[in-house]
Protein backbone atom coordinates (compact mmCIF):
# COMPACT_ATOMS: atom_id res chain seq x y z
CA UNK A 1 0.00 0.00 0.00
CA UNK A 2 1.41 3.13 -1.39
CA UNK A 3 1.68 6.43 1.06
CA UNK A 4 -1.30 7.65 -0.57
CA UNK A 5 -3.57 4.95 -0.13
CA UNK A 6 -2.56 4.41 3.21
CA UNK A 7 -3.88 7.92 4.05
CA UNK A 8 -6.89 7.20 2.25
CA UNK A 9 -7.56 3.83 4.55
CA UNK A 10 -6.84 6.30 7.80
CA UNK A 11 -9.25 8.99 6.43
CA UNK A 12 -11.98 6.46 5.78
CA UNK A 13 -11.38 4.60 8.96
CA UNK A 14 -11.71 7.81 11.12
CA UNK A 15 -14.52 8.76 8.99
CA UNK A 16 -16.51 5.63 10.15
CA UNK A 17 -15.39 6.14 13.54
CA UNK A 18 -17.12 9.15 13.25
CA UNK A 19 -20.16 8.06 11.89
CA UNK A 20 -20.10 5.33 14.54
CA UNK A 21 -20.30 7.01 17.16
CA UNK A 22 -22.63 9.77 15.56
CA UNK A 23 -25.25 6.65 15.57
CA UNK A 24 -24.73 6.24 19.11
CA UNK A 25 -25.73 10.07 20.44
CA UNK A 26 -28.87 9.85 21.83
CA UNK A 27 -28.30 7.37 24.30
CA UNK A 28 -29.16 6.81 28.14
CA UNK A 29 -25.47 5.55 28.27
CA UNK A 30 -23.15 8.16 29.43
CA UNK A 31 -25.91 10.85 29.80
CA UNK A 32 -26.74 12.20 33.26
CA UNK A 33 -29.66 9.45 33.99
CA UNK A 34 -26.67 6.40 34.12
CA UNK A 35 -27.06 5.58 36.77
CA UNK A 36 -24.14 2.18 36.19
CA UNK A 37 -21.65 4.29 37.55
CA UNK A 38 -23.26 5.05 40.73
CA UNK A 39 -21.91 3.24 43.89
CA UNK A 40 -25.75 2.73 44.53
CA UNK A 41 -26.76 1.44 40.98
CA UNK A 42 -25.70 -1.99 41.11
CA UNK A 43 -24.11 -1.93 38.15
CA UNK A 44 -27.69 -1.12 36.04
CA UNK A 45 -28.96 2.14 34.01
CA UNK A 46 -32.77 1.16 33.98
CA UNK A 47 -33.56 -0.47 37.26
CA UNK A 48 -33.66 2.87 39.67
CA UNK A 49 -36.85 3.97 37.84
CA UNK A 50 -38.11 0.69 35.59
CA UNK A 51 -38.04 -2.92 36.15
CA UNK A 52 -39.10 -5.98 34.53
CA UNK A 53 -41.23 -7.50 37.29
CA UNK A 54 -42.90 -6.57 40.34
CA UNK A 55 -43.17 -2.99 39.30
CA UNK A 56 -45.57 -0.57 40.70
CA UNK A 57 -48.72 -1.17 38.38
CA UNK A 58 -50.63 2.06 39.94
CA UNK A 59 -48.23 4.18 38.15
CA UNK A 60 -49.93 4.82 34.30
CA UNK A 61 -47.64 7.60 33.55
CA UNK A 62 -44.72 6.08 32.92
CA UNK A 63 -44.14 1.58 32.14
CA UNK A 64 -43.19 -0.56 34.67
CA UNK A 65 -42.33 1.68 37.45
CA UNK A 66 -39.81 0.75 40.59
CA UNK A 67 -38.76 4.01 42.30
CA UNK A 68 -40.62 5.02 45.24
CA UNK A 69 -43.07 7.80 44.32
CA UNK A 70 -42.91 11.03 46.87
CA UNK A 71 -45.71 12.05 48.84
CA UNK A 72 -44.77 15.29 48.95
CA UNK A 73 -47.26 18.69 49.04
CA UNK A 74 -45.42 21.44 47.21
CA UNK A 75 -45.95 25.28 47.36
CA UNK A 76 -47.25 25.61 43.68
CA UNK A 77 -45.92 28.17 41.16
CA UNK A 78 -48.43 31.52 41.70
CA UNK A 79 -46.83 34.67 39.77
CA UNK A 80 -49.22 37.27 40.12
CA UNK A 81 -51.16 37.92 36.45
CA UNK A 82 -50.83 33.92 35.74
CA UNK A 83 -53.40 33.21 33.30
CA UNK A 84 -52.61 29.54 33.99
CA UNK A 85 -54.88 27.22 36.34
CA UNK A 86 -52.51 25.21 38.55
CA UNK A 87 -52.03 22.10 40.55
CA UNK A 88 -50.33 19.86 42.46
CA UNK A 89 -47.91 17.97 40.12
CA UNK A 90 -49.32 15.85 37.92
CA UNK A 91 -48.07 11.81 37.93
CA UNK A 92 -45.28 12.53 35.89
CA UNK A 93 -44.09 15.23 37.15
CA UNK A 94 -44.38 13.12 40.35
CA UNK A 95 -42.00 10.59 38.84
CA UNK A 96 -39.32 12.95 38.45
CA UNK A 97 -39.74 14.95 41.57
CA UNK A 98 -39.30 11.53 43.08
CA UNK A 99 -35.98 12.10 42.87
CA UNK A 100 -35.17 15.31 42.05
CA UNK A 101 -37.68 17.10 45.75
CA UNK A 102 -34.54 15.96 48.06
CA UNK A 103 -37.56 13.76 49.96
CA UNK A 104 -37.21 10.77 48.35
CA UNK A 105 -33.37 8.92 48.27
CA UNK A 106 -32.48 8.02 44.77
CA UNK A 107 -31.59 4.72 45.94
CA UNK A 108 -35.63 3.98 46.97
CA UNK A 109 -36.39 1.87 44.71
CA UNK A 110 -37.01 -1.55 44.55
CA UNK A 111 -39.27 -1.50 47.68
CA UNK A 112 -36.06 -0.35 49.88
CA UNK A 113 -35.41 2.90 51.32
CA UNK A 114 -32.39 4.06 50.17
CA UNK A 115 -29.70 6.84 51.98
CA UNK A 116 -27.97 8.70 49.19
CA UNK A 117 -29.97 11.97 47.97
CA UNK A 118 -30.06 14.01 44.65
CA UNK A 119 -27.07 16.30 44.60
CA UNK A 120 -27.68 19.89 45.47
CA UNK A 121 -27.77 21.40 41.86
CA UNK A 122 -30.41 19.01 41.06
CA UNK A 123 -32.62 19.68 43.53
CA UNK A 124 -35.59 21.52 42.98
CA UNK A 125 -36.96 21.34 46.91
CA UNK A 126 -40.94 21.03 48.11
CA UNK A 127 -41.16 24.89 46.64
CA UNK A 128 -41.93 25.03 43.25
CA UNK A 129 -43.13 28.72 43.58
CA UNK A 130 -39.43 29.52 42.07
CA UNK A 131 -39.38 27.23 39.01
CA UNK A 132 -41.13 27.49 35.91
CA UNK A 133 -44.60 26.02 36.11
CA UNK A 134 -45.69 22.49 35.53
CA UNK A 135 -48.64 20.11 35.00
CA UNK A 136 -50.88 22.72 33.46
CA UNK A 137 -53.04 22.50 30.53
CA UNK A 138 -51.14 24.72 27.65
CA UNK A 139 -53.91 25.20 24.95
CA UNK A 140 -55.06 27.93 22.36
CA UNK A 141 -56.98 29.70 25.19
CA UNK A 142 -54.13 30.01 27.67
CA UNK A 143 -52.06 31.03 24.42
CA UNK A 144 -54.59 34.17 23.67
CA UNK A 145 -55.49 34.65 26.91
CA UNK A 146 -51.59 35.62 28.15
CA UNK A 147 -50.99 36.86 24.68
CA UNK A 148 -47.27 36.20 24.14
CA UNK A 149 -47.51 32.46 23.73
CA UNK A 150 -47.65 30.86 20.65
CA UNK A 151 -50.76 28.54 19.78
CA UNK A 152 -49.63 24.95 20.71
CA UNK A 153 -51.78 23.47 18.08
CA UNK A 154 -50.01 25.28 15.14
CA UNK A 155 -46.45 26.11 16.29
CA UNK A 156 -44.11 23.57 15.14
CA UNK A 157 -40.92 23.10 17.08
CA UNK A 158 -37.61 20.92 16.22
CA UNK A 159 -36.62 18.84 18.72
CA UNK A 160 -33.14 17.16 19.01
CA UNK A 161 -29.94 16.94 17.12
CA UNK A 162 -28.13 14.60 14.56
CA UNK A 163 -29.69 11.58 13.67
CA UNK A 164 -32.18 11.70 16.50
CA UNK A 165 -34.81 15.04 15.27
CA UNK A 166 -38.47 15.35 15.37
CA UNK A 167 -40.77 17.96 13.94
CA UNK A 168 -44.38 18.91 15.15
CA UNK A 169 -46.52 20.97 16.83
CA UNK A 170 -45.82 21.62 20.31
CA UNK A 171 -49.03 20.04 21.73
CA UNK A 172 -47.32 16.55 19.55
CA UNK A 173 -43.78 17.05 20.91
CA UNK A 174 -43.29 18.76 23.59
CA UNK A 175 -46.64 18.27 25.89
CA UNK A 176 -47.95 15.45 28.02
CA UNK A 177 -51.72 14.70 27.53
CA UNK A 178 -52.02 18.71 26.61
CA UNK A 179 -49.86 19.84 30.15
CA UNK A 180 -46.46 21.29 29.87
CA UNK A 181 -45.03 19.20 32.15
CA UNK A 182 -41.26 18.21 33.06
CA UNK A 183 -40.88 16.21 30.54
CA UNK A 184 -42.27 19.18 27.92
CA UNK A 185 -38.96 20.66 28.24
CA UNK A 186 -36.59 17.67 29.19
CA UNK A 187 -35.59 14.47 27.72
CA UNK A 188 -35.33 12.50 30.45
CA UNK A 189 -33.91 9.11 28.25
CA UNK A 190 -31.81 11.52 26.40
CA UNK A 191 -33.25 10.23 24.09
CA UNK A 192 -32.57 13.96 21.49
CA UNK A 193 -29.68 14.57 23.05
CA UNK A 194 -29.71 18.39 22.23
CA UNK A 195 -27.38 19.71 25.34
CA UNK A 196 -24.41 18.17 27.05
CA UNK A 197 -26.33 19.08 30.53
CA UNK A 198 -29.90 19.51 31.78
CA UNK A 199 -31.35 17.15 29.42
CA UNK A 200 -33.04 19.77 27.36
CA UNK A 201 -35.26 18.40 23.96
CA UNK A 202 -33.63 21.32 22.58
CA UNK A 203 -30.38 23.85 22.72
CA UNK A 204 -30.49 26.94 25.36
CA UNK A 205 -28.33 28.67 23.09
CA UNK A 206 -29.86 31.77 22.35
CA UNK A 207 -32.40 30.49 24.58
CA UNK A 208 -34.46 28.57 21.93
CA UNK A 209 -35.48 26.16 23.88
CA UNK A 210 -37.52 29.28 25.72
CA UNK A 211 -39.01 30.80 22.87
CA UNK A 212 -40.18 27.14 21.39
CA UNK A 213 -43.64 28.93 23.59
CA UNK A 214 -42.71 31.50 24.24
CA UNK A 215 -43.19 34.66 21.37
CA UNK A 216 -41.08 37.43 22.13
CA UNK B 1 10.51 -35.31 40.19
CA UNK B 2 12.91 -32.60 39.87
CA UNK B 3 11.68 -29.05 40.82
CA UNK B 4 11.47 -28.13 37.61
CA UNK B 5 9.53 -30.98 36.59
CA UNK B 6 7.27 -30.95 39.53
CA UNK B 7 6.20 -27.18 38.45
CA UNK B 8 5.49 -27.87 35.01
CA UNK B 9 3.23 -30.71 36.40
CA UNK B 10 1.39 -28.40 38.79
CA UNK B 11 0.86 -26.02 36.03
CA UNK B 12 -0.44 -28.58 33.51
CA UNK B 13 -2.58 -29.78 35.91
CA UNK B 14 -3.66 -25.78 37.04
CA UNK B 15 -4.53 -25.57 33.33
CA UNK B 16 -6.43 -28.15 32.90
CA UNK B 17 -8.65 -27.46 36.27
CA UNK B 18 -9.02 -23.86 34.28
CA UNK B 19 -9.79 -25.86 31.06
CA UNK B 20 -12.65 -28.34 33.36
CA UNK B 21 -14.16 -25.10 35.01
CA UNK B 22 -14.85 -23.12 32.12
CA UNK B 23 -16.27 -26.10 30.25
CA UNK B 24 -19.17 -26.84 32.98
CA UNK B 25 -20.01 -23.15 33.65
CA UNK B 26 -23.06 -22.49 31.20
CA UNK B 27 -24.23 -25.93 32.76
CA UNK B 28 -27.70 -26.28 34.67
CA UNK B 29 -25.44 -28.21 37.35
CA UNK B 30 -25.38 -25.44 39.92
CA UNK B 31 -27.91 -23.50 38.49
CA UNK B 32 -30.86 -22.16 40.36
CA UNK B 33 -32.49 -24.41 38.12
CA UNK B 34 -30.61 -27.51 39.77
CA UNK B 35 -33.43 -29.04 41.80
CA UNK B 36 -31.02 -31.41 43.08
CA UNK B 37 -30.42 -29.78 46.83
CA UNK B 38 -34.21 -30.02 47.27
CA UNK B 39 -35.46 -33.10 48.94
CA UNK B 40 -38.80 -33.21 47.05
CA UNK B 41 -36.53 -33.66 43.60
CA UNK B 42 -35.05 -37.24 44.85
CA UNK B 43 -31.99 -35.68 43.95
CA UNK B 44 -32.16 -35.52 40.38
CA UNK B 45 -32.08 -32.43 37.97
CA UNK B 46 -34.45 -32.84 34.84
CA UNK B 47 -37.32 -34.75 36.29
CA UNK B 48 -39.46 -31.72 37.79
CA UNK B 49 -39.57 -30.62 34.15
CA UNK B 50 -38.89 -33.45 32.02
CA UNK B 51 -39.46 -37.79 31.84
CA UNK B 52 -38.05 -39.59 30.07
CA UNK B 53 -41.98 -41.54 29.99
CA UNK B 54 -45.53 -40.82 30.37
CA UNK B 55 -44.50 -37.06 28.96
CA UNK B 56 -47.54 -35.18 28.41
CA UNK B 57 -47.30 -35.16 25.13
CA UNK B 58 -49.77 -32.14 24.76
CA UNK B 59 -47.19 -29.60 25.06
CA UNK B 60 -45.18 -29.43 22.04
CA UNK B 61 -43.02 -26.54 22.44
CA UNK B 62 -40.96 -28.44 25.07
CA UNK B 63 -40.06 -31.94 25.00
CA UNK B 64 -41.23 -34.54 27.46
CA UNK B 65 -42.90 -32.25 29.47
CA UNK B 66 -43.58 -34.07 32.98
CA UNK B 67 -45.12 -30.85 35.10
CA UNK B 68 -48.38 -29.99 36.28
CA UNK B 69 -49.30 -27.00 33.41
CA UNK B 70 -51.19 -23.83 35.31
CA UNK B 71 -54.66 -23.17 34.43
CA UNK B 72 -54.33 -19.90 35.69
CA UNK B 73 -55.71 -16.90 33.30
CA UNK B 74 -53.97 -14.19 33.75
CA UNK B 75 -54.49 -10.27 34.24
CA UNK B 76 -52.54 -8.46 31.21
CA UNK B 77 -49.46 -6.00 31.40
CA UNK B 78 -51.52 -2.76 29.69
CA UNK B 79 -50.02 1.02 29.31
CA UNK B 80 -51.11 4.20 27.76
CA UNK B 81 -48.24 3.89 25.39
CA UNK B 82 -48.31 0.42 25.02
CA UNK B 83 -48.43 -0.50 21.27
CA UNK B 84 -47.89 -4.36 21.46
CA UNK B 85 -51.19 -6.29 21.44
CA UNK B 86 -51.04 -8.57 24.37
CA UNK B 87 -52.48 -11.78 24.79
CA UNK B 88 -52.64 -14.43 27.34
CA UNK B 89 -49.34 -15.78 27.90
CA UNK B 90 -47.89 -18.52 25.09
CA UNK B 91 -47.14 -22.27 26.05
CA UNK B 92 -43.77 -21.39 26.23
CA UNK B 93 -44.35 -18.70 29.11
CA UNK B 94 -47.28 -20.87 30.71
CA UNK B 95 -44.46 -24.08 31.68
CA UNK B 96 -42.27 -21.45 33.29
CA UNK B 97 -45.51 -19.98 34.97
CA UNK B 98 -46.40 -23.28 35.90
CA UNK B 99 -44.06 -23.36 38.51
CA UNK B 100 -43.43 -18.51 38.76
CA UNK B 101 -47.11 -18.11 38.82
CA UNK B 102 -47.22 -19.14 42.42
CA UNK B 103 -50.59 -21.61 41.70
CA UNK B 104 -48.89 -24.73 41.15
CA UNK B 105 -46.62 -26.36 43.13
CA UNK B 106 -42.51 -26.98 42.02
CA UNK B 107 -42.98 -30.29 43.30
CA UNK B 108 -46.34 -31.23 41.21
CA UNK B 109 -45.22 -33.55 38.79
CA UNK B 110 -45.18 -37.25 37.55
CA UNK B 111 -48.91 -37.07 38.04
CA UNK B 112 -47.93 -35.95 41.76
CA UNK B 113 -49.77 -32.92 43.64
CA UNK B 114 -46.97 -31.20 45.66
CA UNK B 115 -46.93 -28.85 48.58
CA UNK B 116 -43.73 -26.81 48.24
CA UNK B 117 -44.16 -23.01 46.31
CA UNK B 118 -41.66 -21.26 44.96
CA UNK B 119 -40.25 -18.70 46.78
CA UNK B 120 -41.38 -15.14 47.11
CA UNK B 121 -39.06 -13.28 45.16
CA UNK B 122 -39.43 -16.06 42.01
CA UNK B 123 -43.12 -16.20 42.21
CA UNK B 124 -44.47 -13.85 39.63
CA UNK B 125 -47.68 -13.91 40.46
CA UNK B 126 -50.99 -14.11 38.68
CA UNK B 127 -51.17 -10.53 37.95
CA UNK B 128 -48.56 -9.89 35.32
CA UNK B 129 -49.27 -6.01 34.82
CA UNK B 130 -46.80 -5.20 37.22
CA UNK B 131 -44.02 -7.19 35.06
CA UNK B 132 -42.60 -6.83 31.49
CA UNK B 133 -45.31 -7.92 28.32
CA UNK B 134 -44.64 -11.10 27.20
CA UNK B 135 -47.32 -13.18 25.16
CA UNK B 136 -46.92 -10.34 22.24
CA UNK B 137 -45.48 -10.03 18.49
CA UNK B 138 -42.37 -8.00 18.64
CA UNK B 139 -41.82 -7.46 14.87
CA UNK B 140 -40.59 -4.51 12.62
CA UNK B 141 -44.06 -3.12 12.15
CA UNK B 142 -43.92 -3.05 16.48
CA UNK B 143 -40.41 -1.33 16.50
CA UNK B 144 -41.24 1.54 13.71
CA UNK B 145 -44.54 2.00 15.65
CA UNK B 146 -43.06 2.40 19.07
CA UNK B 147 -40.69 4.20 17.46
CA UNK B 148 -37.77 3.45 20.15
CA UNK B 149 -37.74 -0.35 19.81
CA UNK B 150 -35.21 -1.87 17.47
CA UNK B 151 -36.30 -3.81 14.65
CA UNK B 152 -35.79 -7.47 15.64
CA UNK B 153 -34.82 -8.76 12.00
CA UNK B 154 -31.69 -6.50 11.77
CA UNK B 155 -30.53 -6.26 15.36
CA UNK B 156 -27.73 -7.96 16.20
CA UNK B 157 -26.97 -9.45 19.48
CA UNK B 158 -24.75 -11.81 20.92
CA UNK B 159 -26.39 -14.26 23.86
CA UNK B 160 -24.35 -15.60 26.68
CA UNK B 161 -20.55 -15.42 28.12
CA UNK B 162 -17.03 -16.90 27.82
CA UNK B 163 -17.28 -20.02 25.56
CA UNK B 164 -20.74 -19.91 25.41
CA UNK B 165 -21.80 -17.55 23.08
CA UNK B 166 -24.44 -16.93 20.25
CA UNK B 167 -24.66 -14.30 17.86
CA UNK B 168 -27.57 -13.34 15.38
CA UNK B 169 -30.37 -10.99 14.93
CA UNK B 170 -33.03 -10.67 18.06
CA UNK B 171 -35.63 -12.73 16.30
CA UNK B 172 -33.12 -15.30 15.73
CA UNK B 173 -32.17 -15.67 18.72
CA UNK B 174 -34.72 -14.59 21.37
CA UNK B 175 -38.15 -14.84 19.51
CA UNK B 176 -40.15 -17.36 19.33
CA UNK B 177 -43.42 -19.16 17.36
CA UNK B 178 -43.09 -16.57 14.32
CA UNK B 179 -41.57 -13.50 16.48
CA UNK B 180 -43.29 -14.10 19.81
CA UNK B 181 -41.54 -12.71 23.28
CA UNK B 182 -42.09 -14.65 26.15
CA UNK B 183 -39.98 -15.36 29.05
CA UNK B 184 -37.83 -17.22 27.36
CA UNK B 185 -36.65 -14.14 25.22
CA UNK B 186 -34.67 -12.66 28.13
CA UNK B 187 -34.44 -16.14 30.28
CA UNK B 188 -32.19 -18.61 30.19
CA UNK B 189 -34.08 -21.55 31.23
CA UNK B 190 -30.95 -24.53 31.18
CA UNK B 191 -28.49 -21.52 32.10
CA UNK B 192 -26.90 -22.44 28.95
CA UNK B 193 -25.08 -19.33 28.45
CA UNK B 194 -23.95 -18.26 32.11
CA UNK B 195 -24.27 -14.45 31.67
CA UNK B 196 -24.30 -12.44 34.60
CA UNK B 197 -25.02 -14.03 38.18
CA UNK B 198 -28.43 -14.27 39.08
CA UNK B 199 -32.11 -14.72 37.59
CA UNK B 200 -30.54 -16.77 34.19
CA UNK B 201 -30.24 -14.20 31.89
CA UNK B 202 -29.24 -14.30 28.48
CA UNK B 203 -27.61 -11.41 28.31
CA UNK B 204 -26.12 -9.85 31.57
CA UNK B 205 -28.16 -7.10 32.97
CA UNK B 206 -24.51 -4.94 33.99
CA UNK B 207 -24.86 -1.89 31.85
CA UNK B 208 -28.80 -2.57 31.31
CA UNK B 209 -27.16 -4.40 28.87
CA UNK B 210 -30.13 -6.79 28.58
CA UNK B 211 -32.78 -4.22 27.93
CA UNK B 212 -31.01 -2.57 25.85
CA UNK B 213 -31.13 -5.25 23.36
CA UNK B 214 -34.05 -4.22 22.10
CA UNK B 215 -34.95 -1.05 23.71
CA UNK B 216 -33.11 1.85 22.10
CA UNK B 217 -32.34 4.66 24.56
Amino acid sequence: MNLKATYRALVAAVWLALGASSGTAGTLAGSAHDFSTASWGGGQICVPCHTPHKANAGVSAAPLWNHTVTTQVYTLYALLGGKAIMGQPTVGDKLCLSCHDGTVALDSYRGLTGATFVSAANNLGTNLGVHHPSSFHYDTSLATANGSLFDPTTKLVTIGTGTQVKTGTIGAILLSAGQVQCSSCHDVHNTFNATTKNLLKMSMATSAMCFACHNY
Amino acid sequence: MTGTRAVQVFMLAAVLLLVARSAVSGSIMGSAHDFTIYNWSGGQVCIACHNPQNANTSVTVAPQWNHTLSAQSYTLYSSPSLKANIGQPGMRSKLCLSCHDGTVAVDSFGGATGSQYVSGANNVGIVLKDDHPIGLLYDSTLATLNGSLFDPASKSVTIGSGGTTQTGTVASLMLYDGGQLECSSCHDVHNKYTAGTRGLMKVDSVGSAICKVCHNK
